[in-house]
């Protein structure tokens, strides 16, 4: 049976109390409803940025453009689709780890994808992870990608590589909560 | 020298960090509040007024299998109608399925505040205990503002189906006076509006003919308007409607004590001075709530109060829901020319809309710009 990245895509793995958790306006509030966006709707453990003009929350990368990178501050979405503490809001907010270090299981990843210029697939603890557009099951979303050495990968790293899928039941685990 | 009041008031920020110090001690000291200026008026939640808030528990709640969050399901009326018959024929069959709609939960929090307990001996007056007296209202600031932006769609949602489009069409002087007018279904400009030769967000007068208007947009959905809720701005408007409107008897009482009734035209009202939410200009007009929707607190206002080595940090919050059910239930009034539908056809549609929450609770003064008299510095 295929993955199922409709809900729980991301678990906390360390006291959600050490992390600073807001709440966001979505650009397109329709992205939140299955109806009204049945290939495009936002599962948690995507990763957000605010818009450049407000503080409303968009896609960190163009999921319309597989492999493209995220180029700015991003966040992980905590939060599972469908949630009625947001859609209940008429501002339809989804929460955020917005601030502080984490480290977090996420299956929002491709550990084989290359992007960017001098990307690299996942294949080490240690290892620098960035924002860009993955594909699952035959949709698009914005997930973990590996990046190359320091030095020649010069995009926006959001976290560093803890446990590897193979080892971890086929989460990446992360540490993050970090920019640059 | 300080007044007893000064001295009282330093005495409770002291003792406040004490009890803090004492672990489980959230005894609060009654205290006088005078000696400080207030900056705004609070009041209630208006939203309340309209629909009374009735308390749930978890077991009145379904749970989702993807997510941890409580959903309370409604029912709504079923549909049922008669025929007429001949003796020897029957009616048709009709199985029944009724309706329900979900109404969720949400949580409303005040920001989380912090001081140190040092800096905290410098405040004379007992600011913690008004901050948290402020919680409760600047809560249901938030009821109310998610309720206006609710009751903005639900009219809007009615004018798009009423005119047969699925964007609702752009209501304004402009349109009002075109040759194929929107049709004002469940949103009615005013008289003076209407005839505004360039739309604007120039607020006029409300004329007793402009809520007589407004009501009568609920009979053709078999409903009554029972209540409406207006701004302070637009409340005043009544002081000036004549003698034509009022009669002798209310013209001269309104004359001396202004206007003292809860009702108008045979419907009560609710006032509000929240026109950063509620903006002036608009009225909404409801039936009875049980034609409407639901209010439901699932759990009631809640304080938090901690002391971590000198740092002090307090937050309040509540867990409610609304569900405005019936669409229909719900009209406006717009006492301003320009289009507040969601072309905003005029640019002009944040003038007629709430305030961003960021922006809720502004302030009025302006000491931090100097601007008090006289104007007095120290060093």
């Amino acid at each position: 049976m295929a993955e199922n990245y409709d809900s729980q895509n991301i678990q906390l793995k360390s006291e959600p109390m050490s992390v600073t958790r807001r709440a966001f306006s979505v650009a397109n509030p329709d992205l939140l409803l299955r109806s009204a966006s049945p290939s495009t709707y936002l599962v948690d453990g995507e990763w957000l940025s605010f818009q450049t003009t407000n503080r409303k929350l968009v896609r960190a990368s163009d999921v319309t453009t597989p492999d493209a990178v995220g180029a700015r501050m991003s966040f992980p979405m905590w939060g599972e689709t469908g949630r009625t503490d947001t859609l209940g809001l008429s501002g339809r907010k989804v929460p955020v780890l917005y601030l502080g270090s984490f480290v977090l299981d996420t299956k929002m990843f491709s550990a084989s994808v290359v992007a960017g210029a001098n990307g690299a697939a996942i294949t080490a603890i240690g290892q620098r992870v960035k924002v860009a557009t993955i594909t699952l099951n035959g949709r698009n979303f914005s997930g973990l990608v590996g990046m190359g050495a320091v030095g020649t990968d010069n995009d926006l790293a959001v976290g560093y590589v803890e446990e590897l899928p193979t080892n971890n039941g086929g989460y990446l685990r992360i540490r993050g909560g970090l920019f640059g | 020298m300080q007044s007893d009041s000064t001295s009282a008031n330093q005495q409770f920020n002291a003792v406040f960090v004490q009890r803090l110090d004492d672990p489980g001690m959230t005894t609060k000291i009654a205290m006088a509040t005078g000696g400080y200026i207030r900056d705004h008026l609070r009041e209630n939640a208006w939203v309340r007024g309209i629909i009374e808030p009735q308390r749930a528990t978890r077991e009145d709640c379904q749970v989702s299998v993807n997510h941890d969050t409580l959903v309370k399901i409604v029912e709504l009326e079923p549909k049922s109608r008669a025929v007429s018959l001949t003796f020897r024929a029957q009616p048709d069959a009709e199985y029944i399925q009724g309706k329900r709609a979900e109404l969720p939960f949400v949580t409303i929090s005040s920001l989380i505040y912090q001081k140190t307990e040092q800096e905290l001996m410098a405040y004379t007056m007992p600011i913690t205990e008004i901050i948290e007296n402020n919680i409760g209202t600047d809560l249901q600031e938030i009821e109310d503002r998610e309720f206006t932006l609710f009751c903005e769609s639900a009219v809007q949602a009615m004018q798009a189906e009423a005119n047969g489009v699925t964007t609702p069409p752009v209501l304004n002087s402009t349109a009002l006076q075109g040759v194929t007018p929107p049709r004002e279904f469940s949103i009615i400009k005013g008289e003076l509006a209407r005839q505004e030769p360039t739309p604007s967000a120039t607020v006029l007068s409300v004329q007793r003919r402009d809520l007589k208007n407004l009501f009568k947009l609920f009979p053709n959905k078999r409903l009554r308007c029972k209540k409406f809720v207006i701004t302070d701005q637009d409340f005043e408007d009544f002081l000036g409607w004549t003698q034509t409107d009022n009669g002798d008897k209310v013209q001269s009482e309104t004359t001396v004590e202004g206007w003292k009734y809860e009702t108008v035209l045979g419907r009560t009202f609710v006032r509000t001075i929240k026109s950063d939410i509620l903006r002036p200009g608009n009225i909404y007009a409801f039936t009875d709530e049980q034609f409407l929707g639901r209010f439901y607190i699932l759990n009631d206002v809640k304080f938090y109060i901690d002391k971590q080595a000198n740092t002090i940090s307090f937050q309040g919050w509540q867990d409610v829901g609304m569900l405005l059910a019936n669409i229909a239930s719900v009209k406006k009034l717009e006492l301003y020319s320009g289009d507040a539908s969601p072309n905003d056809d005029d640019s002009l549609i944040e003038e007629f809309t709430p305030v961003d929450e960021e922006e809720l609770g502004a302030q009025n003064h302006r000491v931090d710009k100097g601007l008090k008299y006289p104007q007095v510095e120290t060093w």
